[in-house]
């Protein structure tokens, strides 16, 4: 795990009264909305959290999804679920399709206010006969029972779509409110595994509000100004795992 | 310091060489590192492996699997005693009288060689196109084998993995496609007393500690400090 974190970083670090437009991308704002303290620690003094190993399960999901959707992108035809789940819309073509998948790229926007360059990369976008697009983006996951997007933490994914629909906004684009989830649920009362996880596959609408966005940019941009590092979020697992280890080796060595 | 409560598994073991701080932090005080989101689809990877091998394990402990990589193994028949080291609550243990602390492997799976010969058997899923042996691994099968022996049983000294690796060659339609690799590592149960002494005897050392030069979260942490 070591060979992949560098705890001290020298790049993408925001100086005060910088010219040139700084990086913000959606899961950093998202940062920022859980944990100030952190946010501040990693964009502003290089100390990022410690990161898990990846999630290549769920990342293979996405990458078969897409190759699946893309072919009905070619086809300018609607996928089998879209005609289940009656949306109008066809995968949108567009020669910046893969620039916005692409995590390093994504679609972005250069928000003048504070110079902060926001960014995201989708999973897909979809087009109406009347030229809006809904943004999409893939979950998969394994539980009991039906998917929903109702548990608290799940507003991470609902800032994660807002994001994407001010960015395409922003970009000049006609945004429908509605984006969809494509959730997949791997099954657990299979009968026999057999190489494979079968999924039962919901689309979820929902119906985004982006008015939060425009002053939590403010936010970030005041934050990363400042000279003292925010409070931490009592809710933080990092932030209270930093205090506790520290409180407990501090009372080691005064033993 | 309650240490009859306290229990050693591979995973802290691997912690312990990992950052003997960490897992000091975590057996004496309670102190975890940050726990990530979980891993949702490899537990219900692992689920359904169980759920298909105990079927095979009923019938006559034959497994497609394991019969075309030529493996002379049948799948533990005793499925009671199965699900008892499946059981994160209990697990396969061996109880040191010295150290007066447990060490144990919650398994996935265990294959019958006959003649009483026992080996782990343990499943692995990934969605990275090769399968990698890490050492974690390579522990955890010297481990369980050491367990095993413990427990009174003999082994042929391997460790089996089955990795099921995600085939992005192939189209999703509603399934993620596996493809079954099986690998058969040779362990060494002879240095496991002697590592799970050694981490037992740490926990009550009464030494300064310090992050190993590796440790991500100690390096985190001092970084965090200077600022």
């Amino acid at each position: 795990m070591s060979n992949f974190y560098n705890p001290k970083r020298t790049y993408s670090i925001f100086k005060p009264g910088q010219t040139a437009p700084f990086k913000i991308s959606r899961s950093k704002i998202d940062l920022f909305l859980q944990c100030p303290r952190c946010f501040y620690m990693d964009r502003r003094l290089g100390v990022a959290r410690p990161p898990g190993f990846p999630f290549n399960l769920n990342n293979a999901v996405d990458t078969l999804l897409k190759k699946e959707f893309d072919i009905h992108r070619v086809a300018k035809s609607r996928h089998p679920l879209m005609e289940e789940y009656n949306i109008d819309a066809v995968p949108f073509q567009h020669e910046k399709m893969d620039e916005w998948r692409n995590v390093r790229k994504g679609i972005q926007y250069i928000h003048n206010p504070t110079n902060l360059l926001i960014m995201g990369a989708i999973d897909d976008a979809w087009v109406s006969p009347k030229g809006e697009l809904h943004i999409v983006d893939y979950k998969a996951t394994s539980k009991n029972g039906e998917v929903t997007l109702d548990a608290p933490w799940q507003i991470c994914y609902k800032r994660q779509m807002e994001i994407y629909q001010w960015l395409f906004k922003k970009n000049g684009f006609k945004v429908s409110d509605i984006g969809y989830f494509v959730y997949c649920n791997g099954k657990a009362d299979k009968e026999a595994f057999d190489k494979k996880i079968e999924f039962d596959i919901k689309i979820i609408p929902y119906k985004g509000n982006t008015d939060w966005i425009e002053q939590t940019i403010l936010d970030i941009h005041k934050c990363l100004n400042q000279d003292n590092i925010p409070e931490m979020d009592s809710d933080c697992d990092y932030c209270r795992y930093r205090k506790v280890a520290a409180q407990e080796s501090y009372k080691f060595s005064k033993k | 310091m309650g240490n009859q409560e306290i229990k050693i598994s591979p995973k802290a073991l691997n912690l312990y060489f990992e950052c003997p701080l960490c897992f000091w932090l975590e057996k004496n005080k309670g102190v975890k590192r940050p726990a990530p989101f979980p891993y949702e689809l490899n537990t219900q990877v692992d689920e359904l492996l169980k759920h298909d091998f105990d079927e095979y394990r009923a019938k006559d402990g034959l497994h497609p699997l394991v019969e075309a990589n030529n493996i002379p193994a049948k799948l533990f028949q005793n499925q009671k005693l199965l699900n008892e080291w499946r059981d994160n609550s209990k697990g396969l243990c061996y109880y040191d009288e010295k150290l007066k602390t447990t060490l144990f492997g919650v398994i996935d799976d265990i294959l019958d060689f006959g003649q009483g010969k026992l080996a782990p058997f343990d499943y692995k899923s990934t969605g990275k196109s090769v399968p990698k042996i890490y050492d974690r691994f390579q522990l955890q099968m010297d481990v369980y084998t050491y367990l095993l022996e413990k427990n009174g049983y003999s082994t042929p000294r391997k460790g089996i993995l089955a990795f099921y690796v995600v085939d992005k060659e192939n189209s999703f339609e509603d399934k993620l496609p596996f493809r079954k690799e099986i690998h058969i590592i040779d362990t060494d149960p002879s240095y496991i007393q002697r590592v799970f002494e050694e981490a037992v005897e740490f926990l009550h050392r009464d030494v300064p500690k310090q992050h190993s030069p590796e440790c991500s979260f100690g390096k985190w942490l001092e970084q965090s400090v200077k600022n």
